[in-house]
């Protein structure tokens, strides 16, 4: 443990001393900002409406809450990979991961506290949404039950990406090409509802088999229904799942460097 | 000169392969994926998958032969004892995970937090489904749900709610899902055009079997659209009406839109409320077989008008239909003769005193405070007794027209276990003439208005009073119940200048007291939506709006950018120093 928090402290710092950190969080939040101005815009509009023609502006504000987490969910195909294309590639670029293998920590604790340190960066970012939340319960009501788990949906679908984006990170020594295939990868379990559907379109009972296993495996499957509310234990699951297995085989990708290595 | 090395090497230069062993890796690895993809991608893994199978393995086969020692190496080295290791233990982990997640998924561990919970049963909606449940006089209901594959998660949600239904109701109530793209025939059973997302509601019958005649479809459906359906489907219950068509009396079989005789009533029961309703003549009600098997939760005999008096067979048979639990709608026909029309014929007043203790009066009922035109044929009446009969009528204070109306006799002291209720009456001003005979003075040709009239005029020994005009009869001895009016108009759904008064009402709810259909459907309550709080009201204004661009475009991502680049300027000074 003391190692997997040496490594996530030391990974923490680096994020928030990295002005490529910053660069995200200004593009990210930027894209949620001018769209979340659009739909402010919209309401504006609605409630004059509304006015003009006696009327009240009961207005649920959930969809908009609901739209800020499809943005950043959408954009975690590039998010995800910017934020852990370096996290080990560098190191082993750098020769420094033969060096860290020396430690007294396990390759799992290393992986582990590299991955929390980029899923606490994510958190941070994710936290910044809190403020258009904020403003929104000043202006008008939402479903609190429901924004609770949409936020939990998301971190968890964050560390779901980054998970899997670090796997291309300890298998290439080139930062781009981890993020290259780490984009790839989320972008392919963001898109598996539509890669599902092609197996399904055959209309046989494998394309049907293999089309329900890609759906399950897919991202949105799970997180679409914790974004309308419905909160299931299997797809909490899911991420957590994924997270945990993603992360065992990094972990196996830093051990194989390792005895290759030795 | 000839080495052995050179030896050595030309032999091995002859025993060189055509081509490398590692095109034949390839073309393996090839004709796998081939295989892969027929079979990922079609309905059948066909020649072609099998052509891809049979040269990946073929092509493998010969690789390992021809490049033994790659394959011992790779099996043997080191790279083989960790990676196949790592490999092992990979696929271990995996599928743990697989089966973790197949565990939890079979557990329907849910929460809802959708808007207005749709996911969760409402407590009023709960009440209405256990009630069905613990009933056990109504069917089982199928909801047949329409889902193709491109809306398998839309199915997973909808599985969530109809599985609620199936477990509150013990399983009366189930479900299915039917892709309409894949099995179109199947879907066709439940209507010529059902679409994706809609739900068929079904009921079964006794056997076992789809009514596949009366489905509900549903584009929306909720909880309490689902819920109302069943009712609706299940609400039919067995409930039968028996129309006498007696000559001259109301025509069952007229069913215009804008007829007068009951076949509008006919066609109300049979398509709206999915009753059986037969249609029999006088002749058939001679034998009790005639009458059929009664229904089980209600049976009616509506005999409406009728001049000619029935057979006294017939009105036996219908003594046993009533004492045996049948009921009866009784409406007297026109009293244009001094005989006796059917329903104050002698051997129908005997048995109708005897069963209820009421009979038709051979008279005409006169009401000069409430005639309804100048001859008199005509009245109105609004002078109602409280009983679910006149419920509408009361209520909305309609008038109900009498053509020809004869009073009702009501005896003095009821049969034992009887109730009688008049349900409609006259002013105290009303009075009955008897053995008038209108029919020879409409044959002749100078008879004046005023001799007309004189007809109806009070005269010594007229009865007179609130006279009866309709009542309704309980008996408990044998379960009966009778509705008697004085004047078949009652059925009539066209009355010139007096549609939409009570007359509709009065007939409906004879028809629903009498079988005791009103209790059924009052049981089968419909659900509606529990209302839910509005979300506050939106409050903005243009200030607003600008506070929040300026905060959420300028402020948030340019505070990180500068944020960025200041901690990019300490680092790199510090770096410099």
């Amino acid at each position: 443990m003391r190692g997997l928090f040496a490594v996530y402290k030391r990974e923490v710092a680096l994020y928030f001393q990295s002005f490529i950190a910053y660069a995200i969080a200004f593009a990210l939040l930027g894209i949620i900002g001018l769209l979340f101005t659009a739909n402010i815009v919209f309401l504006l509009e609605q409630s004059q409406i509304a006015v003009q023609t006696g009327r009240s502006a009961n207005i649920q504000l959930t969809p908009l809450i609901t739209q800020n987490m499809g943005i950043i969910t959408f954009l975690m195909f590039l998010v995800a990979p910017l934020i852990t294309m370096r996290l080990i590639s560098e190191e082993s670029r750098e020769g420094t991961l033969e060096v860290l293998m020396t430690l007294p920590m396990s390759d799992w604790s290393f992986v582990v506290g590299k991955f929390l340190a980029a899923w606490t960066f994510f958190t941070a970012l994710l936290g910044l949404t809190l403020i258009h939340t904020g403003m929104l319960a000043a202006i008008g009501s939402f479903n609190v039950g429901q924004v609770v788990f949409i936020y939990i949906g998301t971190w968890l679908y964050g560390g779901a990406t980054l998970a899997v984006s670090i796997i291309w990170s300890a298998i290439t020594e080139d930062q781009l090409v981890a993020a290259f295939l780490g984009a790839a990868t989320v972008l392919t379990l963001y898109l598996a509802d539509a890669l599902a559907s092609v197996a399904t379109g055959q209309q046989s009972q494998i394309g049907d088999t293999v089309g329900e296993f890609i759906r399950q495996l897919g991202l949105n499957t799970h997180y679409n229904n914790l974004l309308s509310g419905i909160v299931r234990v299997e797809d909490i699951t899911y991420f957590v799942l994924l997270i945990v297995v993603a992360l065992f085989m990094t972990s196996l990708v830093v051990s194989t460097r390792r005895w290759r290595a030795s | 000169m000839t080495t052995p090395e050179n030896q050595n090497t030309s032999q091995e230069q002859e025993l060189e392969p055509f081509f490398p062993p590692i095109v034949l890796f390839a073309v393996a690895a090839i004709g796998f994926f081939v295989a892969l993809a027929v079979w990922l991608t079609q309905a059948e893994f066909g020649i072609v998958g099998l052509a891809g199978l049979a040269v990946g393995v073929i092509a493998f086969v010969f690789w390992m032969v021809m490049n033994p020692q790659a394959v011992m190496d790779f099996v043997r080295g080191r790279g083989a004892i960790l990676g196949g290791t790592a490999i092992i233990v990979s696929i271990i982990v995996v599928i743990a995970a697989v089966l973790i997640y197949m565990v939890v998924d079979t557990q329907n561990w849910t929460l809802d937090y959708t808007e207005g919970n749709v996911l969760t049963i409402a407590d009023n909606t709960r009440d209405v489904l256990e009630t069905l449940a613990s009933d056990p006089t109504t069917g089982n209901v199928r909801f047949v749900a329409f889902v193709n594959q491109d809306s398998i998660s839309g199915q997973e949600r909808m599985e969530l709610l109809l599985a609620q239904f199936e477990e509150i109701t013990n399983g009366k109530i189930t479900y299915e899902f039917i892709d309409p793209d894949r099995e179109p025939f199947n879907a066709q059973q439940y209507g010529d055009n059902v679409r994706n997302g809609q739900v068929a509601v079904v009921a079964y019958d006794a056997e076992g079997n789809l009514i596949l005649d009366d489905i509900e479809l549903l584009n929306s459906p909720d909880q309490y659209a689902l819920t109302n359906k069943t009712i609706e489907v299940l609400a039919g219950g067995d409930f039968r009406a028996i129309f006498v068509n007696v000559p001259e009396g109301a025509d069952p079989n007229d069913n215009l839109p804008q007829g007068t005789g009951s076949g509008a009533w006919v066609a109300s029961l049979r398509d709206v409320l999915k009753w059986s309703v037969e249609i029999i003549s006088p002749l058939e009600l001679t034998t009790q077989a005639g009458l059929g098997e009664m229904a089980a939760d209600g049976d009616v005999l509506i005999i409406a008008g009728g001049i000619d008096a029935l057979p006294d067979e017939a009105v036996a048979t219908i003594a046993e239909y009533v004492n045996n639990g049948g009921n009866l709608v009784l409406l007297a026909g026109a009293n244009l003769a001094p005989e006796p029309t059917l329903a104050a014929a002698d051997n129908m007043t005997a048995f109708l005193q005897e069963t209820y203790g009421v009979s038709v009066r051979n008279d005409m009922v006169v009401d000069d405070e409430t005639r309804f035109n100048l001859q008199g044929l005509q009245l109105i009446a609004d002078n109602y007794t409280s009983h679910p009969v006149t419920t509408q009528a009361i209520a909305n204070e309609l008038l109900t027209v009498f053509s020809v109306g004869q009073s009702i006799e009501i005896a003095d002291t009821a049969p034992d276990g009887v109730t009688v209720t008049t349900l409609v009456s006259t002013s105290e001003n009303g009075y009955a003439k008897e053995g008038l005979d209108i029919n020879a003075q409409l044959a002749q040709e100078s008879v004046t208005f005023e001799e007309f009239q004189a007809l109806f005029a009070q005269a010594e020994g007229d009865i007179s009073g609130a006279l009866p005009l309709a009542a309704a009869v309980d008996n408990t001895n044998n379960g009966s119940r009778l509705v008697v009016f004085g004047s078949d108009s009652i059925i009539w759904n066209a009355m010139d200048g007096a549609r939409g008064e009570a007359n509709p009402f009065l007939m409906q709810n004879a028809i629903f007291w009498t079988t005791r259909f009103d209790e059924f459907a009052a049981g089968l309550a419909s659900v509606r939506p529990v209302e839910e709080t509005p979300p506050d009201e939106v409050l903005l204004t243009a200030s607003d709006v600008s506070y929040i661009r300026f905060v959420t475009v300028i402020l948030i991502p340019f505070g990180s950018l500068l944020l960025g680049i200041a901690v990019w300027w300490v680092r790199r000074e510090r770096v410099t120093v």
